[in-house]
């Protein structure tokens, strides 16, 4: 139960971020440790943190999940096929630039950019709710998701200019003003 | 540094994530002198600190007691279930070993002409019989027969699985036992002859706890 207490919160954020859904981040949360009590000794301390084998689990139920109530998260379809490991224009050239910087004293900002999250595909969300929410390092992100540092590293980077575009296009045409940029 | 190359570490330099120092003063320097690039760095640090507020009005989130009382009956459930579970397995291989044993001594011709135990005068009726056996000789075969008594062949002891060593005085009992009686000695019995009746001898310590058991035929 010690180890109940200690992880439940962080799971059930990232499931919360994952899922945007309280109902579900409970059911995961719950299936994770049910997890660890029937099959806790396939966990390997030499293979990764305990931290990396539940959030590892968290990941699969919420796919699970996610594949089961597909309805709840849809996809934009501007960002299937998305390609990985690239600024979002690269090649010497620079990106479109969104100056829209965040205006944070607004109530509603939190409740967008949890949209924009919610938005993102799955595997850029991922890495979105572990690095930057969960603030975990590219390499236990890594061994959470089972994947490259560097494949971590460019989906956090692929997804944080899908956020910035995404938050640039929700914003209000008066916040636009009040932050001074459109599209350039 | 470029604007390619600056793209490339622009949310790590925002979320000050581990760069080299000599990255991080490079891109910085780059920030400063490419106002494109340094207008991205100001999106990226905006987006950072979105995420981070995002973080932190859910810091406090987390799951309902309903999710550890459910986990601690799981938990509860599953401890009983492993305490109970080894035991059908342990006289799995108790019968194993057993009938291993029986078969090896079998095999190996150790049969032994013994002397039928004195009958039990006490109780009327009873088919057990008992006999003196000295400390550490009770998985040997009883003594030869003096002349002209009857005869019977038995097996040499086995000994009966997860029992300690024998301490003190033991006591030979003789019984007639269904065979499937041995069935809870852990000796395999088929459910064909599950009900015939054998004769048995069972070294059985001061406590009453039997130790190990041969078949007299």
């Amino acid at each position: 139960m010690l180890l109940y207490r200690r992880w439940q919160g962080p799971i059930y954020r990232f499931a919360l971020h994952m899922s945007g859904n309280g109902s579900i981040a409970e059911d995961v949360t719950q299936e994770v440790f049910m997890s660890l009590i029937r099959e806790g000794s396939r966990f390997d301390p030499e293979l990764g943190s305990i931290s990396a084998y539940l959030f590892g689990i968290a990941r699969n139920q919420v796919r699970k999940r996610y594949d089961r109530d597909r309805h709840l998260v849809p996809l934009p379809e501007s960002a299937v096929g998305a390609s990985e490991g690239k600024p979002a224009n690269g090649n010497g050239t620079h990106p479109q630039l969104i100056v829209a910087p965040v205006d944070l004293s607004r109530g509603e900002t939190i409740a967008r950019v949890r949209e924009a999250v919610l938005s993102l595909p799955e595997h850029y969300r991922e890495v979105a709710a572990l690095c930057d929410l969960q603030e975990m390092s590219y390499e236990e992100a890594a061994l959470a998701l089972n994947c490259a540092v560097g494949t971590v590293r460019s989906r956090l980077h692929r997804a944080r200019a899908l956020l910035a575009e995404k938050l640039a296009e929700r914003q209000t045409p008066e916040a636009k003003l009040a932050a001074g940029g459109v599209k350039r | 540094m470029n604007c390619t190359e600056f793209q490339e570490v622009v949310h790590d330099l925002a979320r000050e994530a581990d760069l080299s120092r000599e990255t991080r003063r490079a891109a910085l320097a780059h920030a400063d002198s490419c106002s494109r690039c340094d207008e991205l760095f100001a999106q990226s640090q905006s987006l950072t600190a979105a995420l981070r507020a995002l973080a932190t009005k859910d810091g406090a989130a987390e799951a309902a007691p309903r999710v550890e009382r459910v986990l601690v009956d799981a938990f509860r459930q599953n401890r009983n279930r492993a305490a109970r579970a080894p035991l059908p397995l342990r006289w799995g291989i108790a019968g194993v070993a057993a009938l291993a044993a029986l078969v090896l001594l079998s095999a190996l011709g150790l049969r032994h002409r013994v002397i039928s135990p004195p009958t039990h005068d006490g109780g009327a009726g009873s088919s057990a019989a008992v006999q003196r056996a000295t400390s550490g000789t009770s998985l040997a075969p009883a003594a030869a027969a003096p002349d002209g008594a009857d005869t019977e062949y038995a097996d040499a002891f086995v000994s009966l699985p997860f029992t300690d060593e024998p301490a003190g005085d033991e006591i030979i009992v003789r019984q007639a036992v269904s065979r499937s009686a041995l069935a809870n000695f852990g000796l395999p019995v088929s459910e064909a002859d599950a009900n015939d009746t054998i004769v048995a001898d069972f070294v059985v310590d001061e406590d009453g706890t039997p130790r190990a058991v041969r078949i007299v035929q």
